[in-house]
């Protein structure tokens, strides 16, 4: 079985590889390039522990074949933080309490990030149903709840500023 | 999990990818939103030689308008179906229902396409299909040909799409005005297949019931048309009587499989429930 060329950007640096096709791009990122921050979960797109970009939508990567993404422009949780100052949605999971053991951190990062380009501005209803593809076992939500929300002030305070 | 080795191909045009399947025969399996295939892959339920990933085939994505008709490309997503502003306006029952379809990430992968050709009596478009009077364009190497939804499914994972072919687009006749719909949906939690649905499409003048489908899912081999439940109903006003027979006759034709979701007659208790309740949402949209 012939591997396949592919070019990929991730997180704004591009990257040339030779895969398998049957590669998945969670194993991908976490074994050739060493992105280790989508977490492999269920392994059958349920839980969205693997939730990463894909030109401008979330997708779960363990259910997206690594060849498929030629071309393609990739966001994972690594390129969330801007030369070690954490994003908006970061600092809002740290602030509110967003999280406990962590493993479901990375994918409700990146998921939350792309729900609030979508909806800048979502009411609670929005967040539960934007973020229902992410399973957390231990906060219960509430808190990941209140983060998402504080994200969303964050970041339409710093872009009033920036206007 | 990784899936068995394969041979990938990514043709970029209809034509493309039924040479591919014509050549390479019952060794290959065309690759769309790949969230019914990649996990049957891991888990060893499938094991194709070849994938033909039709992802890049401009020709299939897209929702457009013929004459009475909207057209939709087999490779639009459940997001783009939900976002459409064409198919929120003509056919609001395929937006609306899509939404109850598993959850984000995999709305912006799966496919209406790959959703019916996979002939998998969970997945919710075969009934919608059927209740909006949809039919399918298959193309092969000897060209195209129209099946309507109601012919299409044969059993689980059984449909008329021949090896070679490729499900091109979904043609369905826009809503007539003051139409009524709603999908009912009876599922554990976001992501499973329903325990039971029901789509139902109505047109009434006055009291009159003139036109009806009722259609469900998950209660059976394939997505069922409930055609007792429509004449228990046609010509009829829709009230508790008539809504208790065409939900007696949709419970009448159910064939569940047993499973986690609930026993035999739990299962069809619900889809009676579900016709109930997507009668009375259908009307109360009706104008």
């Amino acid at each position: 079985m012939s591997k396949k060329l592919i070019s990929v950007t991730i997180n704004g640096r591009t990257h040339e590889s030779a895969v398998e096709p049957r590669t998945l791009l969670v194993h991908y990122l976490r074994e050739e390039l060493n992105l280790t921050g989508a977490h492999i979960g269920c392994e059958t797109s349920h839980c969205g522990a693997c939730t990463v970009d894909v030109d401008g939508q979330s997708i779960k990567s363990c259910t997206h074949l690594a060849v498929q993404c030629d071309g393609s422009d990739v966001l994972t949780v690594e390129g969330l933080a801007n030369k070690g100052v954490l994003h908006a949605v970061q600092e809002a999971f740290y602030e509110e309490h967003g999280l406990q053991c962590g493993f479901c951190t990375p994918g409700m990062l990146v998921r939350s990030y792309r729900l609030l380009q979508e909806n800048p501005n979502p009411t609670e209803d929005e967040i539960r149903i934007g973020i229902s593809g992410n399973l957390c076992r231990c906060t219960g939500y509430q808190n990941i709840i209140k983060a998402v929300q504080s994200a969303a002030r964050k970041l339409q305070e710093s872009s009033t500023t920036a206007a | 999990m990784i899936p068995p080795r394969f041979e990938y191909h990514a043709p970029t045009s209809v034509g493309e990818a039924i040479q591919l399947l014509n050549d390479l025969g019952d060794s290959a399996k065309l690759l769309a939103g790949g969230h019914s295939l990649l996990p049957m892959m891991k888990l060893r339920f499938a094991a194709p030689e070849h994938l033909i990933d039709i992802n890049r085939i401009p020709e299939l994505r897209g929702v457009r308008e013929d004459g009475g008709n909207v057209v939709i490309g087999a490779m639009t997503t459940e997001t783009e179906v939900i976002n459409s502003p064409l198919i929120q306006a003509k056919l609001p029952l395929l937006s609306e229902a899509a939404k109850l379809i598993a959850d984000p990430q995999v709305r912006n992968r799966g496919t209406i396409g790959g959703d019916i050709a996979h002939g998998d009596p969970g997945n919710d478009h075969p009934a919608l299909a059927m209740a909006i009077d949809a039919s399918f364009v298959l193309q092969g190497p000897g060209g195209q040909r129209t099946v309507a939804a109601d012919a299409f499914f044969f059993g689980t994972y059984m449909t008329a799409l021949a090896e070679n072919e490729v499900l091109c687009e979904i043609h369905a006749p826009a809503f007539a005005s003051g139409t009524g719909w709603a999908y009912e949906k009876l599922k554990r939690k976001t992501g499973d297949w329903a325990t039971a649905a029901c789509a139902v499409v109505m047109r009434k003048s006055g009291d009159k019931i003139t036109h009806i489908r009722v259609t469900l899912t998950n209660v059976g081999p394939t997505a069922l048309r409930a055609h007792d439940a429509e004449a228990a109903l046609l010509n009829n006003a829709l009230d508790e009587s008539s809504i208790s027979a065409a939900a007696n006759a949709a419970a009448a034709i159910c064939d569940p499989a047993e499973d986690l979701r609930g026993d035999i007659e739990y299962k069809t208790a619900m889809a009676a429930q579900m016709v109930r309740r997507a009668l009375k949402a259908a009307a109360a949209r009706c104008a």
